[in-house]
């Protein structure tokens, strides 16, 4: 008889640990799932052989702060060549070696680069679509503009065929490498195969924007809006005057 | 006693509903369209008001139109909203980042105005492009700061060897009459200076058209993405180190600094305007504050917006808690305890510009002083520089005699170090000058 209250009070006590256990199963797995759902922040919604354009619309859908703000981007052209932006179904006449030029997020702006040096009659079409925006200090939004730079040797590649796809990102301080730079050349990374741009430059920063070159052409010398992406003219820029002393 | 097991239900039933019930938990926590959007009738929201559209657009749009009944669903993105992951400034600049301090802006407007001459075509303007210009608070990613005493804090052994000195961290340690060994931070001074990276990718295309037949058909143009097989040696970065180690030794360094220079220098920088226009404040020259000079210092430094708030490092001398003293009216922390000697020291900071491109060069001013009752001894000021920022040689000054010394720190800058060789009397102070290049 003593057994047998024994083995029931067990039972009981059983069932109330089975109980707890489930509850304690129940309540772990709400929690880990938020867990989960809380993945590294990185562009895990681009990638980078995503269609131009899209990137930087979705940018802007997600933040307002990027909405109708025009960013300073500032297209170094090898020495000699002329970088000319695009001015409603044509190009306009263009800046030699550098040029000063207001953008918004999320367009795609096609660029016409004429009169490379040794390579007379050679044109090359390259887009840039800006994801995110620089917040310099007041005034200073001509003096910190987003470098572009379009090398002769990537020029040359991208007219013999190759597509060159260039993300640019802000460094990050802390994982800024101790480099010097002088501000001719701009270091770069190659992504190896496998590997995607968008993603790597997210993990050393922030991607302001996107470069890419080769592809298209125009054909027939003929207007032709879905070359041009229907992006609105950007804004040239004269050079800001130089910082005066504090 | 009898337990009637046939009212509970089974097992497996149990299990299944608590299965079945996280499973769904799960799947709303991941599926869940957040982000949906809704999109304006041209009609009601139009974008000709730019600047209300760079502001809270959508938000505004829709709030209308669902007053109005007016609004048409557009297509549901499957966006999930996410936030960003660069951290906004701390709460303690935001006023400084929001306002300019300083500065005389003035939102822009579609006019060309002087410093931002458009060249271009001005109809521009009315596209949108002019809109969203106002200073907004940013990621903290474009600014490089050094000072104060972040993450681990500060500690000095009793051979003087400084345990948690992080890159970025400025901060000062002495001894009190009493054999203890106190640390002060410094405040911390960012200057706006991004840089950018590239990542590129390379990749072939190739076009081609086959014929089968005379008669057969005409293939269309494919393309065929191949990567690249590069070696390895040309996937290495351009990236060359130039990591700057200073040969001199202290021995060379004390020599330049010797007393009678050093008597010349005191005069010079405090009396006859050596310190450059940042910098030539009351505070600087002489330790005491000048309200005339508030904003001066605050445009230099945190100033008094950082010092007032919570994120400051909380301080212990000798495992008791230390006591921030902090007024509007003084700059700088004083941290202290309730000890008969009190002692303090008061180290602040200052850059010489807000802003910087890679290759410029920066002058810091540190200005200490002994603000406590009884003399210090064995001061010592360390910099721990950060990675972008390079040490230039032979431009740290100093106005008392001191030893100067460099070594290289683990992200490829250098550790600046000052030992004071006198003591400090209360009331004493000095001024310590050094030049960085931004990388």
């Amino acid at each position: 008889m003593l057994d047998t209250q024994r083995i029931k009070k067990l039972a009981i006590v059983r069932m109330h640990v089975v109980d707890k256990l489930q509850m304690a199963v129940l309540v772990s797995l709400v929690y880990s799932a938020s867990v989960f759902a809380q993945d590294m922040p990185v562009h895990w919604l681009h990638v980078g052989a995503m269609p131009p354009g899209a990137i930087g619309h979705q940018r802007v859908m997600r933040d307002g702060r990027l909405s109708g703000y025009c960013q300073p981007v500032e297209i170094r052209v090898s020495e000699g060549g002329r970088i000319a932006p695009a001015a409603g179904s044509n190009f306009s006449e263009g800046q030699r070696n550098n040029l000063l030029v207001g953008l918004h997020i999320g367009p795609v702006y096609r660029f016409c680069v004429t009169e490379i040096p040794d390579h007379p009659g050679l044109e090359l079409f390259p887009t840039v679509e800006l994801v995110d925006r620089l917040y310099p200090p007041a005034d200073q939004k001509l003096r910190f503009p987003i470098p572009i730079e379009l090398t002769r040797e990537e020029l040359l590649l991208a007219a013999n065929g190759r597509f060159i796809t260039r993300v640019i990102y802000l460094e990050d301080p802390q994982l800024a490498p101790a480099i010097a730079q002088d501000g001719e050349g701009q270091p770069w990374l190659e992504a190896r195969p496998g590997e995607d741009p968008l993603v790597m430059a997210d993990h050393l920063g922030r991607p302001m924007a996107i470069l890419r070159l080769g592809g298209r052409v125009p054909q027939n010398n003929q207007a032709d809006a879905a070359f041009l992406y229907g992006a609105p003219s950007g804004i040239v820029y004269e050079r800001p005057p130089s910082p005066q002393p504090k | 006693m009898q337990v009637n097991y046939s009212k509970r239900a089974p097992v497996w039933f149990r299990y299944g509903v608590t299965a079945i019930a996280a499973l769904m938990l799960c799947s709303c926590q991941a599926a869940l369209p957040v982000g949906q959007t809704l999109q304006c009738l041209p009609e009601v929201a139009p974008q000709a008001d730019a600047r209300s559209t760079s502001d809270t657009p959508r938000l505004d749009c829709v709030h209308e139109q669902i007053q109005h009944e007016r609004f048409v669903p557009a297509k549901v993105l499957p966006v999930i909203y996410r936030e960003d992951p660069h951290r906004p400034p701390p709460a303690n600049r935001v006023a400084e980042y929001a306002t300019g301090i300083g500065s005389t802006y003035s939102f822009p407007s579609c006019s060309p105005v002087d410093n931002n001459r458009v060249v271009g075509n001005p109809a521009s303007c009315n596209s949108g492009c002019c809109a969203g210009d106002r200073p907004r608070i940013g990621p903290r990613d474009e600014y490089l700061c050094d000072g104060g005493d972040a993450g681990l804090p500060v500690g000095v052994r009793a051979d003087w060897h400084i345990d948690g000195l992080e890159q970025e961290d400025t901060i000062a340690h002495y001894d009190t009459v009493d054999g203890r060994t106190i640390v002060t931070p410094s405040n911390q001074v960012c200057v706006y200076a991004p840089r950018f990276g590239v990542v590129r990718r390379m990749v072939d295309l190739h076009e081609y058209a086959r014929y089968d037949m005379p008669h057969g058909f005409e293939d269309p143009i494919s393309l065929a993405k191949i990567d690249e097989n590069e070696s390895v040696a040309t996937s290495l970065s351009q990236l060359e180190p130039t990591i700057h180690r200073d040969n001199n030794g202290p021995s060379a360094l004390r020599n330049r600094q010797q007393l009678g220079e050093l008597d010349q220098d005191i005069r010079l920088a405090e009396f006859d305007g050596v310190l450059a226009p940042y910098a030539d404040l009351q505070i600087v020259r002489a330790g005491a504050l000048d309200n005339g000079e508030k904003a001066l210092l605050a445009r230099g430094s945190l100033a008094a917006i950082t010092w007032s708030a919570d994120q400051s490092p909380q301080i212990t001398i000798d495992n008791d808690q230390a006591h921030a003293a902090v007024h509007d009216a003084q700059p700088g922390v004083v941290y202290h305890t309730n000890e008969p000697n009190k002692p303090r020291l008061r180290l602040i900071k200052l850059a010489s510009t807000g802003f910087a491109h890679p290759g410029d060069e920066i002058e810091f001013t540190l200005r200490f002083d002994n603000i406590g009752s009884r003399e210090m001894g064995n001061v010592t000021i360390v910099d721990n520089l950060t990675n972008r920022l390079e040490y230039v040689p032979e431009s740290a000054k100093s106005s008392l005699e001191a030893d100067f010394s460099t070594e290289p720190n683990s992200g490829g800058s250098s550790v600046l170090r000052w030992e004071i060789k006198d003591p400090l009397a209360a009331g004493q102070g000095g001024i310590l000058q050094f030049k960085c290049r931004v990388r």
